[in-house]
């Protein structure tokens, strides 16, 4: 063979691999394109409805039509509008929607704090600590989540209710952080890929075991903190079921999530769905706006710490 | 261990002081002045007797009974209504007995730190040694028994919030505590292993829906984790690629959906494929199927039900997983792959030894986890599906139905508590079973130590 | 030394356990010797809302004036739908309200747990003449009566578009069947038990009757025939869900539809102005002609069996359910905007004027002297079960041949729910 066919073989080949990756990166984006229409139609659609005039939980297009209704004497045309969120606003017996957003708020930071710490101090005293019963207890953990959480709601009402507060936030909260400290598995596998050198050298140094943790361990666990404090914060957001039981009638304790869900009812949700698309989205803005802004940490929290290149 | 045991127990003979703890709690702790110590203990002692003649006693003995007094009706003269005087509540007695058992429980567990206590105070005096002062037992929870410290509140949370609950839920298992008997106006009593055999053997109907809703749920849980696991990484593999613009982007749009709260986008999603929803709607609009006869019965045949599900599930996971695989797949060192490149391994062959290997490693807890959620998976089904649509042959039962919204029917509508138990009784010994074995058999398990 | 933590932690939890041990259930203690103050707890849907705060308000005035030994009443009115009501007062009776509206469906679970109070002899002889024995027997259950009934729990109705069939067509099932649609379908009714049920109730099927258990008769050859006949028309039928429907019903693809009233604002809205409403049509099956006929009952306020104030809180029920009251209700509702519909109980109300003006309300009053009395014994399981028997009928996944044997298996089932 000689020398000028080679460079044809190979210049052919160079050519034909480069039109492949090209077809393959052509191949990603349309995938990627698809990939997102498919996610964000359904999110797409909430928001319209949450701007949308004609009532009903149904349009029978996705973008809705113009829609006239009268009021007092006049009559009105409109396809979007923003009385859905007034009307949300709009505070009645029963549901305060600023209220409810501030609870949940209330409710999920507190709970946040309170998880956060538990969840991180079990996995850290489990990755790093060594003690009786250590394996036992991580075995039990990890099959005591599986417990079917609703039942055990009456239980809970009537302890709570044995002490007297089973209509307040504070109850909330403790059913929303109590059992955090089994939520420790993603968290340990964090702590365990954390170096161990770091530990002795600073022990070496004096350092007792409380300022370890404190002084060394925890500022720099900013990423697994901030994975455990994202998800403990969504969690009041999402709960109907657990929230509208506990509170019963008690309407100053409502929860976003338990106003939400109530216009979901068969005889409401005609007139109610609008609304309750507009208190989606703005459930849904702070998260995302959390999750967006912590996106980095999140991902490093499940991650680990070693895998850091 | 035994050696420890050796020194401290069998050598020493109890002096009066211990001897006199094992009654009074804390003398021991307080002759050798220890009096926070001493002080606690103590009080913990009357707090507890206090609490066993306030009522702690009284609970016990309605555990065993579930209560006597039954509900009836006393006439006065005069008034239009018999007034209903309650009897005993079993529900709350079973629910107080068993807190009561537990505060025994506890109670006995303080005496034994007690003895233990006194017994070291003993020691450490006939050995000449300094008794520690408060501050030193304080500083030693900074320390050796730092983890006591840390464990403190988040096992009480546990204990209240879980453990208490659970046993309550146990118990009731072994009840009748069904429609029949409905607090509060009718008592309940033990009935044994009367449900287990119900629904095991007894009822064929009860059975055949037992076993098919479990066999259901175990398919559904492996089908939920696994195809969103790998679908989540095939997705972070695209996103990931040198060449690929926009990566930012690409992840934002699919993490959009993790902050809708879940019982909205269900809903959506319900509405999208429903009989005459948006995706039926449309192929009839395009005209692929003709008219509502043809339409797609996404929800209404069973088989077609189950896989919708799958793949819903699939809309709601696979952000997660392409979030978490995102981050392992930028944190693999690239000497890895280069040194892959020059030994002459193909893009396929490194995927397999090199990435794959590393996602999996380091996610296995996270899959664990992920698995026993779908078992447990109650949001989802309920929201999309309702478990339907409903089986004829089955008991309240629908073909999407699974062991937990099966159970949630029970206990809302039916109001079979002692039925519902009992099968949260056998989810959890199925469940637990399986993670244990799995997870104490993962690498991440044995070799968790490996990394340190 | 981690039984220290767990001896700790369970410290306290003894404290939780000492406050539980307090909390005994009170029982009811009545003495009335001096005037007292009364105070009591209503449950009400959260349209009715501010009516019944408005009428409740009335009621206290007036009971505190004509009894001496009440010095005042309060009534404090809470939103608990009647759909939750009874699940609400069964999860802690003694949270519960005084007065609740719960739909007749729910008698047997609440009566059973004896926690609502069975009424006396007089209060059942007025109950009667205010809504007639029909009505009243909807909330009756094992030799009681539980309570008064103050609008139909499940008005039902048809709902059709007045541009594919006239008023004529829709009296015959029979017509609305034969008549050329093309692609749209001549009428829905949900696959859900409460509405499918329809069909085998209209050819004399009868479930539970008198709370008997074991008794069933849609094994019946009328009601195998009338379900051959729903299998031989599914084609130009829809079974399927409300959501649906209203899809269908707004794209002119489904003529009528069979719903009941908490889903009226739906299907009046998917209609918009070709919307008409009517009672259910009659059939005719093997040359045997039949009303259709459907389930139904009643919405009731009953007196939880807790309450401090049991005689008060009955005359409070008795009030919210007179006659005048359920006019207020009727026009409090139709002020509002956009108007909805009570439908009233009392028989006096029948002949007023402003009743009978409101063609709507004369379709769902029609249709309620129509109705089949859901039995309160019918268990939770029964209609889902019901539903997948229908759909598969419905379906054809059950040979018409087999229709009578599968029937006749799932009758032997129910016997056991």
């Amino acid at each position: 063979m000689s020398a000028n066919n080679l460079t044809a073989v190979t210049g052919k080949k160079t050519k034909s691999y480069a039109a492949q990756k090209r077809t393959a990166l052509i191949a990603s984006y349309v995938f990627l394109t698809v990939l997102s229409i498919i996610w964000v139609i359904p999110i797409i659609w909430v928001v319209l409805t949450a701007f949308r005039a004609e009532p009903g939980q149904f349009s029978s297009t996705f973008f809705p039509h113009p829609y006239t209704w009268v009021e007092g004497d006049i009559q009105y045309t409109a396809t979007y509008t923003l009385d859905n969120f007034k009307e949300l606003f709009t505070p009645r017996e029963g549901f305060d929607f600023a209220k409810m957003w501030l609870n949940t708020f209330i409710v999920a930071t507190i709970s946040c704090i309170i998880s956060t710490f538990f969840a991180v101090a079990t996995s850290y005293v489990m990755s790093r600590l060594r003690f009786k019963l250590r394996k036992t207890f991580m075995n039990i953990a990890l099959v005591m989540g599986m417990f079917p959480g609703f039942m055990s709601m009456i239980a809970i009402y009537f302890i709570l209710k044995s002490i007297g507060i089973h209509q307040t936030l504070l109850a909330l909260v403790l059913v929303y952080s109590g059992s955090a400290g089994l939520g420790f598995y993603v968290c340990k596998g964090f702590f365990d890929t954390v170096p161990k050198a770091l530990d002795e050298a600073a022990m070496i140094d004096g350092a007792n075991k409380a300022q370890v943790f404190f002084q060394i361990i925890l500022p720099m666990s900013k990423p697994i903190i901030v994975y455990q404090a994202l998800n403990a914060f969504m969690g009041p957001w999402m709960d109907f079921i657990f929230a509208k039981f506990l509170m019963g009638t008690n309407y100053d304790t409502y929860t976003v999530a338990v106003g939400l869900y109530a216009m979901l009812e068969r005889e409401r949700i005609y007139t109610y769905f609008r609304q309750f698309a507009a208190g989606s989205v703005l459930v849904a803005v702070p998260i995302m706006v959390l999750f967006m802004s912590l996106q980095r940490y999140y991902v490093e929290g499940v991650t680990g710490g070693a895998v850091k290149g | 261990m035994f050696q420890k045991k050796d020194e401290s127990e069998i050598k020493i003979e109890d002096s009066f002081a211990t001897k006199l703890s094992f009654v009074i709690m804390g003398f021991a702790n307080l002759a050798h002045k220890q009096f926070a110590k001493g002080i606690g203990f103590l009080a913990i002692e009357i707090g507890f007797i206090v609490f066993m003649i306030m009522g702690g006693a009284t609970n016990l003995v309605n555990l065993i009974t579930l209560g006597t007094v039954e509900t009836h009706d006393e006439v006065i003269p005069g008034k239009i209504l018999p007034v209903r005087v309650f009897g005993d509540n079993s529900m709350l007695f079973l629910l107080y007995g068993v807190l009561t058992c537990m505060v025994i429980a506890a109670f006995v567990m303080v005496w034994r730190a007690n003895v233990k206590s006194a017994r070291q105070v003993q020691k450490l005096e006939m050995q000449g040694k300094p008794i520690p002062s408060f501050l030193d037992d304080a500083k030693l929870y900074l320390d050796e028994k730092f983890h006591i410290t840390m464990l403190f509140l988040p096992i009480t949370g546990i204990l209240a919030f879980t453990v208490l609950p659970l046993l309550y839920m146990i118990c009731i298992a072994f009840t009748n505590y069904d429609r029949e008997h409905q607090v509060p106006g009718n008592l309940f009593h033990w009935i044994g292993l009367g449900n287990f055999g119900n629904i095991l053997i007894g009822d064929e109907r009860m059975s055949r829906t037992f076993f098919g809703t479990l066999v259901w749920t175990i398919i559904w849980a492996f089908f939920a984790t696994f195809t969103n696991y790998f679908a989540g990484i095939i997705v972070a593999l695209i996103i990931n690629q040198k060449d690929v613009k926009f990566k930012k982007l690409w992840r934002a749009v699919l993490v959009l959906t993790i902050a809708m709260p879940q019982f909205i986008s269900l809903l959506v999603m319900r509405c999208f494929f429903s009989n005459y929803g948006v995706v039926n709607r449309t192929l009839i609009n395009m005209g692929i199927i003709k008219n509502i006869d043809g339409a797609i019965p996404f929800f209404e045949d069973p088989t077609l039900a189950k896989i919708t599900v799958i793949f819903v599930n699939m809309w709601i996971g696979i952000p997660h997983t392409m979030l978490m695989s995102s981050g392992i797949l930028m944190n693999i060192p690239q000497d890895l792959y280069e040194a892959a490149t020059v030994d002459g391994a193909n893009k396929v062959q490194m995927f397999f030894k090199i990435t794959l290997p590393q996602i999996i490693f380091t996610t296995t807890p996270y899959l664990i986890q992920t698995f026993i959620g779908n078992i447990n998976n109650f949001n989802l089904i309920y929201l999309l599906t309702g478990g339907g649509p409903v089986n004829a042959n089955y008991y309240s039962a629908g073909d999407t139905d699974l062991l937990v919204t099966w159970l949630f029917k029970l206990t809302s509508d039916n109001r079979d508590y002692s039925l519902a138990s009992t099968i949260g009784i056998l989810i959890f010994i199925i469940s637990a079973t399986f993670s244990l074995l799995t997870y104490t058999n993962t690498k991440s398990y044995k070799e968790e130590d490996a990394f340190q | 030394m981690k039984k220290r933590i767990l001896a700790l932690s369970l410290a306290a939890a003894m404290v939780i356990g000492a406050l539980a041990s307090c909390t005994k259930q009170e029982t009811v203690v009545s003495s009335a010797v001096e005037a007292r103050d009364v105070s009591l707890t209503l449950w009400g849907a959260e349209a009715d809302l501010d009516f019944l705060k408005e009428v409740s308000s009335d009621f206290a005035k007036t009971y505190a004036d004509e009894h001496d030994d009440v010095k005042s009443v309060t009534v404090d009115v809470k939103i608990v739908g009647e759909n939750d009501s009874s699940k609400e007062a069964l999860k802690d009776i003694n949270a519960a309200a005084d007065v609740f509206g719960v739909p007749g469906d729910q008698t047997a679970q609440l009566a059973d747990a004896k926690a609502i109070y069975a009424m006396p002899e007089d209060v059942v002889k007025e109950i009667k003449d205010l809504v007639g024995d029909s009505t009243a027997a909807k909330a009756f259950y094992n030799g009681n009566y539980y309570g008064f009934p103050y609008s139909p729990n499940t008005a039902c109705a048809l709902y059709y578009n007045k541009t594919l069939f006239t008023e004529d067509e829709v009296k015959d099932l029979n017509v609305m069947l034969e008549k050329d649609l093309g692609d749209t379908k001549a009428i829905g009714v949900d696959s859900n038990a409460f509405l499918s049920s329809c069909w085998i109730l209209t050819a004399g099927g009868e479930l539970y009757t008198n709370s008997n258990r074991d008794y069933c008769t849609f094994d019946s050859d009328e009601c195998v025939e009338m379900m051959k006949f729903v299998q031989k028309n599914a084609g130009k039928m829809y079974k399927g869900s409300t959501e649906d429907a209203v899809g269908l019903l707004k794209d002119g693809k489904l003529a009528a539809w069979f719903d009941g009233s908490w889903n009226a604002s739906k299907v009046v809205g998917a209609l918009g102005d070709n919307v008409a409403v009517t009672v259910l049509p009659k059939v005719k099956v093997n040359d045997k002609e039949y009303q259709m006929t459907c389930f139904g009952g009643v919405k009731y306020y009953a007196v939880n069996a807790a309450s401090k104030e049991p005689e008060v809180a009955i005359a409070l029920a008795q009030y919210l359910s007179s006659a005048d009251v359920q006019l207020k209700k009727y026009e409090a509702k139709q002020a509002m905007n956009p108007p909805q519909l009570a439908i009233p109980t009392a028989l006096s109300l029948i002949e007023n004027d402003t009743i009978k003006s409101n063609p709507a309300i004369a379709a769902y009053m029609k249709q309620g002297e129509m109705i089949v009395v859901q039995e309160p014994v019918i268990p939770q399981d029964w209609w889902g079960d019901f539903g997948a028997l229908y759909s598969d009928i419905f379906d054809g996944k059950i040979s018409a041949d087999n229709i009578k044997a599968e029937i006749t298996k799932h009758i032997e089932s129910w016997k056991t729910m």
